[in-house]
């Protein structure tokens, strides 16, 4: 994929299409996790990503795996998607989650946990400032390690520690005012 | 573990990878006994990396579908020579029009590779990277905090739409210039941008577009425009902390410090919290320690539940360790 997105990068337009081939379903996948699958602007978001991509082209330098430079500007625009939907209430559909209604083969009682947390994560990601939503999404939702971050993300090590740390500040005071997940997490008071 | 980093990530981390030690498993084990925060996250750890896991068709979309077909059959073609018109407007789109943005954006491509060597950092700067701050943090201090703001410019400005017309007129061998009814006449089609009068609003996305692309120039540009004809506006005011922020962020405090100032001066609004922390910030990279101090207390003194208190409360405590 490497050789592909360099070939991209130069301007190969077949080269890009193939490349957005490769990556459009991580990406979708992606904005899918930081969005929720109910969301309304969920197709628009992941068609952002990839002309987002596609802009961020030219700057590629081969310096880091394509799908991770993809995979950054997905979870910016899925994080700046979250947030403008946020200023326009009238769009969103809220309480209406497909992945509520999605099939899986988790138990039910264990999906149902399972989609109030990562909703409880989403809406705090709307609330938070974008660098730290960023930040603790690419955590999070992507399991991508301080370092990953700070690599993907061009912020300096300290500078992610300092915003996953304000993030998760926030993400405990959320926690705190919802008394059925603090039960469910079992946590020590 | 110090007192910056409250949350041991790093043990996290070896958690994620399964590389603990049994003395690491420990500490990790009674952080997260107490710590609903590190304990959650472990949870929508796997939560997410099952959801991330799960096979997720290409044809989930239908955006895609049509992306597909465009990758593997139109892009290959010979690119056209015209480049689509960019142009500002509302800031919804319409996924119909999905294969034509993109297809603009592959146009674009070119044009932007060779902006990357102009600019030193392209359109893919809001995506890709930020701007590195212009003088790094004093040793021993943490990046401030982010308040939390909750408007859109400052988090998400309005996307650029690129104009479907200039797209569906690549496929006439004759391109005309683009046209649109006038709705406000219901008269003969006039010229689309060019002849009508921009607003306040039409300049506000234009600086939003401006910014996306990385093209700070043009951000510059149209603030100085919308200063000169549409001083009053919201959208004057909000391109102020806009602006101010992105001076900053491009080193340049001193304008934008002007800029945060003329923000505050003219009422403040939505992002005010933004805009004080932002000054005081400035105020400290011009190395202006007792005018950014009083900045960092006014900034508690108006808003006492903002994020950034303990670090004003640290500053103040220790203002040696700024």
């Amino acid at each position: 994929m490497m050789a592909l997105a360099r070939a991209a990068a130069a301007g190969d337009g077949a080269a890009t299409g193939q490349l957005l081939r490769a990556v459009a379903p991580r990406l979708g996948r992606v904005v899918r996790a930081v969005l929720g699958g109910g969301h309304p602007d969920l197709d628009d978001a992941v068609q952002q990503s990839l002309i987002g991509l596609v802009q961020a082209l030219p700057a590629f330098r081969g310096d880091c795996e394509p799908i991770g430079y993809a995979t950054i500007i997905a979870v910016r625009t899925a994080v700046a998607t979250r947030k403008r939907s946020r200023t326009d209430q009238s769009r969103r559909e809220d309480g209406v989650d497909a992945d509520l209604m999605a099939g899986s083969n988790a138990p039910a009682g264990e999906e149902v946990a399972a989609n109030h947390r990562k909703a409880l994560l989403r809406d705090l990601l709307d609330t938070l400032p974008v660098e730290q939503a960023e930040a603790l999404a690419m955590r999070v939702c992507l399991g991508w390690s301080i370092k990953e971050i700070a690599t993907h993300s061009g912020a300096p090590l300290n500078t992610v520690r300092s915003r996953l740390r304000l993030a998760k500040e926030a993400l405990k005071s959320r926690i705190e005012e919802d008394a059925d997940l603090v039960d469910a997490l079992g946590v020590a008071r | 573990m110090n007192v910056v980093d409250l949350h041991p990530e790093d043990l996290l981390d070896k958690d994620a990878k399964g590389t603990l030690e049994e003395a690491e498993r420990a500490r990790l084990g009674a952080h997260v006994s107490h710590c609903s925060a590190c304990r959650l996250e472990r949870q929508l750890r796997a939560d997410f990396a099952a959801e991330l896991a799960a096979d997720l068709p290409l044809e989930r979309f239908a955006g895609l579908g049509s992306l597909r077909q465009l990758a593997l059959d139109a892009l290959p073609a010979a690119l056209p020579q015209a480049i689509p018109r960019v142009t500002a407007r509302a800031p919804r789109r319409r996924r119909t029009k999905f294969v034509w943005l993109l297809a603009a954006a592959v146009l674009l491509v070119g044009g932007a590779a060779a902006a990357t060597n102009s600019l030193g950092e392209g359109p893919w700067s809001r995506f890709v990277t930020r701007p590195a701050p212009a003088a790094p943090l004093a040793a021993g201090t943490t990046e401030a905090p982010r308040p939390k703001i909750h408007r859109a410019p400052m988090v998400a400005l309005p996307e650029p739409v690129i104009a479907p017309e200039a797209a569906e007129s690549r496929e006439s061998p004759a391109p005309t210039p683009a046209l649109r009814p006038a709705r406000s006449q219901g008269g003969g089609p006039v010229l689309a941008a060019s002849a009508r009068t921009i607003g306040p609003a039409e300049l506000f996305e234009r600086a939003s577009d401006a910014r996306r692309r990385g093209d700070y120039g043009g951000v510059l540009d149209t603030d100085r425009e919308l200063e000169a004809r549409y001083p009053t506006s919201r959208e004057a005011q909000v391109l102020r902390a806009i602006v101010g922020r992105v001076l900053l962020d491009r080193g340049d405090p001193t304008g934008a410090l002007a800029r945060f100032d003329a923000y505050l001066a003219a009422g403040g609004g939505d992002l005010t919290e933004e805009a004080m922390v932002e000054r005081a910030t400035a105020l400290d990279r011009l190395g202006r320690s007792d005018e950014a101090t009083r900045a960092w207390t006014a900034l508690v003194g108006a808003f006492p539940d903002t994020p950034y208190a303990a670090h004003v409360r640290a500053r103040l405590d220790n203002p040696n360790g700024r």
